[in-house]
């Protein structure tokens, strides 16, 4: 298992002992006190996230204290000019305490890459990444323009902000979430046996996609990607990254979810069975959620109601056929959407060519919309899934190929003469296994569209069944689970960004 | 009130706005339409909606709308 996992498990189960026995009030100082341990642990350059915690505890509280001022004068002139000072100087804070956060950003993961460009020098920079930078700064992000909105208050306790940024389940994959989502944390929680009993299955669950799938498949991904490979074999090699890549992610949040689960907090969703979108829009709604709505909220929202474009907006809607209106008001914001959601995935063109792959078939969709008539019917709505999960197994290979062009050549064997699938470390029950994974998604995934959330049923009732589904979950991680001596667990691939 | 269901039928034609109280939840009014919906908005009764206006809660229903309308207009 991996290093960061080991270390995971190891504290939340030495420190969920502590937080139950200590007073409600206070039970967040241990989760606080955890996640430091486990910044620590995993990497040693802790000062960014304590700078940005700061930065924006500053910030807030100057953000609030300019809310505050009332103009003292009755004359209506006059108390317009105040109102647009005070705007113009929350506006200023805002600004600086998002480019210190994003600066921070750039400078840790972006600097090498700004060097490539503009340099011909091929000496990289040895600059250390601190840990879950990419995560944390979004969420900082999140907190200041939600305290300057007026959404949230700023906090008063400095503490109460670090752990938000820190707390150890969210740091190195995420779920992103938002300061809002963290004050059940603040108010205690108390100790409620389903909480643990669905907590241990999310765990469990979570394992088996990590160890069993995501590692199985895995395999075949890495003995394929960069080799000269055709036919069936590319193109098992891309379905089953896609596989891999859900997998390992969903069931690290899964995990992540449980783990936060045991001490009674929920976290929020980052997927909702992704695979059954109708569109690529509906895939980015349904995959990696929290990214998604911080793109949507943060940057989509703000670009789309900046003046220029509420004029052009109008200018638009009054003179061109809506559809056009549509997409040149859409183009603008996306634009910026799928450029930043592709470069904050990496340091490389290769992420934002990914970026811009999704907004170039979404700006086609746009405009070939008219085309078709909406015609409902069920046939319909599989060809449309079949499609979105064909687009999106492009835009997996991108993610995982070394260059776009190494992506292309993959993509393009598949229609090439065939090789044996079964010479690149997977036999027929490795398949068989997989398989079965991707059925029991289906199932799983058909019942939670119909409101049926199997971890409840599954946790519910009788307590024989629980512990026969725990058992069964443990047994599979162990006989299927890919693991032991000379196997060296992959790393995370969202825990890299 | 009525003329904010005007303006919603012209920015998403077939839906019965008077009836529906779910706009965003059930997905009715994608994040396109409301940009729309805003523009408009915005020179009909001459508010401006900011970021902090576009939440569930106040496009989710054509009533909902006009009360946001009419706070902003207070403001």
């Amino acid at each position: 298992m991996q290093d960061s996992l080991v270390k995971f498990f190891i504290l939340l189960f030495s420190s969920i002992w502590i937080y139950y026995l200590v007073p409600k009030k206070v039970r967040w100082y241990v989760l606080l006190l955890a996640s430091l341990v486990y910044y620590y642990l995993l990497s040693p350059h802790y000062l960014s996230v304590v700078v940005s915690a700061f930065t924006i505890f500053i910030g807030a509280i100057l953000i609030d204290k300019l809310a505050l001022k009332k103009c003292d004068s009755d004359d209506k002139e006059e108390k317009k000019r105040f109102k647009q000072r005070i705007k113009f100087k929350k506006r200023l804070v805002l600004f600086v305490t998002i480019i210190v956060n994003v600066g921070l950003l750039i400078y840790f993961k972006y600097t090498n890459f700004f060097v490539s460009i503009f340099s011909s020098s091929h000496d990289l920079l040895k600059i250390a990444l601190p840990l879950g930078i990419s995560y944390y700064t979004l969420m900082a992000i999140s907190y200041i323009t939600d305290v300057y909105r007026g959404k949230i208050e700023h906090d008063r306790n400095f503490l109460k902000l670090l752990f938000y940024l820190t707390f150890f389940p969210c740091i190195i994959e995420g779920p992103i979430w938002r300061r809002a989502d963290a004050e059940q944390v603040f108010e205690g929680q108390k100790l409620d046996f389903k909480n643990i009993r669905v907590g241990i299955l999310l765990i469990l669950f979570g394992l088996f996609q990590k160890m069993v799938i995501a590692d199985r498949a895995g395999i075949l991904v890495n003995n394929v990607f960069g080799s000269d490979t055709y036919g069936l074999v590319s193109l098992s090699a891309i379905v089953l990254y896609t596989v891999q890549i859900y997998a390992e992610f969903a069931g690290f949040i899964m995990m992540m979810q449980g783990g936060a689960m045991l001490y009674g907090i929920n976290l929020p969703d980052n997927f909702r069975t992704p695979f059954f979108s109708k569109s690529v829009e509906e895939f980015w709604r349904r995959w990696h959620i929290t990214l998604g709505t911080f793109l949507k909220d943060y940057v989509f929202y703000p670009i789309s109601l900046s003046k220029g474009l509420m004029k052009l907006n109008m200018f638009n809607s009054k003179h061109l056929p809506k559809f056009l209106a549509k997409f040149l008001v859409s183009a603008i914001p996306l634009f910026f959407v799928w450029f930043l959601n592709g470069l904050w995935h990496g340091a490389s063109f290769k992420y934002i060519f990914y970026g811009l792959y999704y907004y170039i078939i979404m700006m086609i969709g746009l405009l070939i919309e008219p085309l078709f008539k909406k015609k409902d019917s069920k046939l319909i709505d599989y060809l449309k899934i079949l499609r979105t999960i064909c687009l999106v197994l492009i835009g997996m290979t991108i993610f995982r190929a070394s260059s776009i062009g190494e992506a292309f050549t993959m993509i393009l064997s598949v229609f090439k003469y065939d090789g044996n699938v079964l010479s690149y470390g997977l036999a027929i029950n490795d398949f068989v296994i997989i398989l079965l994974y991707i059925l029991l998604m289906i199932i799983i995934g058909v019942l939670k569209e119909k409101n049926i959330i199997v971890r409840e049923r599954l946790t519910g009732g009788s307590p024989l069944k629980k512990y026969i589904v725990y058992y069964l979950l443990l047994m599979m991680i162990v006989i299927f689970g890919i693991y032991g001596a000379g196997y060296n667990a992959s790393d995370f691939i969202y825990g890299q960004f | 009130m009525e003329r904010v269901i005007e303006i919603l039928e012209s920015v998403k034609p077939g839906v019965d706005f008077r009836k529906e109280k779910a706009l965003v939840d059930d997905g009715i009014l994608e994040s396109f339409d409301i940009i729309t919906l805003i523009a408009k908005l915005n020179e009909e009764f001459d508010v401006e909606f900011t970021v902090k206006e576009v939440i569930p809660e106040n496009f989710n229903s054509a009533e909902a709308i006009y009360d946001t309308v009419c706070k902003l207009e207070e403001e």
